[in-house]
């Protein structure tokens, strides 16, 4: 794979106030993340953070610029196709761990894998098994969330995100909610099983700490990405 | 089957949703399927009816001059008809209705004092033409002049006594006439044939070897019936039997009573009761929707995820659309399955056991109709929940 994980030039963003004025949140932002690479994003509340992970993620699209990852033009692509793309190259890790409440670790970890292209349900069992273990909770999937820590429930997310094995993973904040010592258990877990899988990884964050732990950090400021002072 | 999966799992987890708004559902499909079924057996109650009065339909009656009218001239009537009407699928009976005095016997062999009563004196196969159930004993064979035998209807039995009885019968007015005294006959079945009133029927043949006055200067009813036959054909078929044998130029041929009238009144009450129904769906389905739309506010984080993860909106459109379809089919099941039971259970219960009515059956056109408007209110109600849920801004799914 020549083409990089991440090839983002120019992205714009702009969304408009009540008032009539334009909020301007991305202005040019250019991104390049290399396989196997994991970089971190800072930048202040409000920075523009979660609007960058979401372009980047095909959850939004910009106003302007171009994404591809690894080498796909992912804005010229079917709603349907990008969709495939999200289902079957990203993992997601969300601050609140976005699990179902109705759903077991489990079927909670095997989501990814209803939706996009057909798993059998004797494969598909097999990798949130994988998926569970990974990440040390190989015996509770049949806990509820509510029955899990804020820690666990974080883990079975990264075991979502990590089920499809996909190419990138991008969190968000992953570990916004949890204390420090949990945090730092959270992230040990997640660092190794992307890199157990050679996957990318892009996390934002508003903790330093958390980003020295990547190989990159860059800081959103003013719509626009740059090298951090915290950058290792 | 995937999808299945995750749509049942997708009503479980909202179960105090689905309750609601399949209880809308279940009260207005009842209703429709509730019209259709008692419409249907009250209308099949008022057909029976008719026919136990009247005759089966189609049925049309002439009373006829047959001419100077003997024992051996019924028979040749009887002859006449059985080879006409019997012989090309038709039933047919020949009737004169007489004011008559019956009295019962007591074990001392005297007669008690006799009473007025209507018997009718009859040839050919009564049961055929009208529902009459037979609630004890057994038809006598009408073409037989000895030993005859009398039927009663209900209300007579009740005050006359049932099978096995003897009574004393005379037909017309007494009087001197040593040709019009009364005779003993036994009861041999008791039938159900409508009337409050006692009613006795008797072999015509075996009335007029009792007592042959009967057939002086009398004009006989004769009834056909001809299953599958129109209304047209049965006229002209009734028209060409009575050519040769009838002393009438131009026999007059009706039916015996009209039922259109009832019928339709009865289908415009149907019609009424059902568009009250319509009614309530069109509710049931505006509570799905208001349903299924509240609770995709709650879910919009939920929604989000599952685009996030893969999930196209035609699947996120499937995922609604067929919890609501799961909802809907399951209500129709529970409704079909109590109108069943109601009508297998309650009205056998209410049915009189004399009744002429056969405990009805299922009507398959109120399940029909039930499945089509719990599809109907299943698509309606969840078209457009499902359209906005495929459309949720699945950033929401970032946000705290």
């Amino acid at each position: 794979m020549n083409s990089p994980a991440i090839d983002a030039q120019g992205l714009t963003r702009t969304v408009s106030l009540r008032s009539g004025d334009d909020l301007h949140i991305l202005r040019g932002a250019d991104l390049t993340v290399a396989h196997g690479e994991s970089v971190a994003v800072v930048g202040r509340s409000g920075s523009g953070k979660s609007t960058l992970l979401a372009i980047l993620g095909l959850l939004a699209k910009p106003d302007g610029g171009a994404l591809h990852l690894s080498g796909r033009d992912a804005l010229a692509v079917s709603d349907a196709a990008r969709a495939r793309m999200r289902n079957e190259h990203l993992g997601f890790i969300f601050q609140n761990y976005s699990l179902l409440p109705h759903l077991s670790a489990a079927e909670n970890v095997e989501l990814p894998l209803l939706q996009g292209t057909r798993v059998r349900r004797k494969a598909a069992r097999t990798a949130v098994a994988e998926a569970l273990t990974s990440v040390g909770l190989g015996e509770r999937g049949s806990a509820r969330p509510r029955e899990l820590s804020g820690g666990e429930q974080q883990r079975v997310a990264i075991a979502r995100a990590l089920v499809r094995r996909p190419g990138l993973v991008l969190a968000d904040e992953p570990t916004g909610a949890l204390d420090e010592d949990t945090a730092e258990l959270v992230l040990d877990v997640l660092q190794t099983a992307v890199n157990r899988l050679g996957t990318t990884l892009l996390l934002v964050t508003h903790d330093k700490q958390i980003a020295r732990r990547t190989n990159r950090v860059l800081s959103l400021h003013a719509g626009r990405l740059s090298p951090s002072k915290d950058d290792p | 089957m995937r999808m299945l999966r995750e749509a049942l799992r997708d009503l479980r987890a909202n179960k105090g949703r689905s309750v609601l708004a399949g209880i809308s559902l279940l009260v207005s499909l009842l209703g429709l399927v509730a019209v259709a079924c008692v419409g249907t057996v009250i209308k099949d109650g008022f057909i029976v009816e008719y026919e136990q009065r009247h005759g089966r339909l189609p049925v049309l009656e002439s009373t006829v001059d047959f001419g100077t009218l003997t024992t051996d001239r019924v028979d040749e009537l009887v002859k006449h008809f059985d080879r006409h009407i019997t012989a090309t699928g038709g039933v047919w009976t020949l009737r004169s209705d007489r004011y008559s005095r019956i009295a019962t016997v007591g074990d001392d062999g005297t007669a008690d004092a006799p009473t007025d009563i209507t018997a009718t004196l009859i040839a050919g196969d009564p049961s055929s033409i009208r529902r009459l159930p037979l609630l004890s004993g057994s038809w006598p064979d009408l073409s037989r002049l000895y030993p005859g035998g009398l039927v009663l209807n209900r209300a007579a039995a009740d005050l006359y006594g049932s099978v096995g009885s003897g009574l004393v019968l005379q037909h017309d007015d007494p009087g001197d006439d040593p040709r019009q005294r009364p005779y003993m006959q036994s009861v041999v079945g008791v039938i159900s044939d409508g009337d409050d009133a006692p009613h006795v029927y008797q072999s015509l043949i075996s009335a007029a070897g009792f007592q042959p006055s009967i057939l002086e200067q009398v004009r006989l009813t004769l009834s056909v019936h001809h299953p599958g036959a129109n209304t047209t054909l049965l006229h002209q078929h009734i028209a060409d039997v009575l050519t040769t044998v009838s002393a009438d130029e131009a026999p007059q041929i009706n039916a015996p009573a009209d039922i259109s009238f009832t019928l339709n009144n009865l289908t415009q009450m149907q019609v009424g009761f059902a568009a009250v129904s319509a009614v309530t769906l069109v509710v049931a389905i505006i509570g799905l929707l208001n349903i299924g739309l509240a609770t995709l506010r709650e879910r919009i984080r939920e929604l989000s995820l599952r685009r996030a993860v893969g999930a196209t909106r035609l699947r996120v459109f499937g995922l609604v659309m067929s919890s609501t379809l799961i909802l809907s089919m399951s209500v129709a099941a529970v409704t079909l399955a109590t109108a069943w039971l109601g009508v297998q259970w309650m009205i056998p219960y209410l049915l009189d056991p004399a009744s002429a009515l056969d405990p009805p059956g299922f009507p398959v056109e109120a399940a029909w109709y039930g499945i089509a408007a719990a599809l109907f209110a299943g698509v309606l109600g969840g078209l457009v929940p499902a359209f906005a849920a495929s459309r949720v801004d699945m950033v929401a799914v970032l946000r705290e």
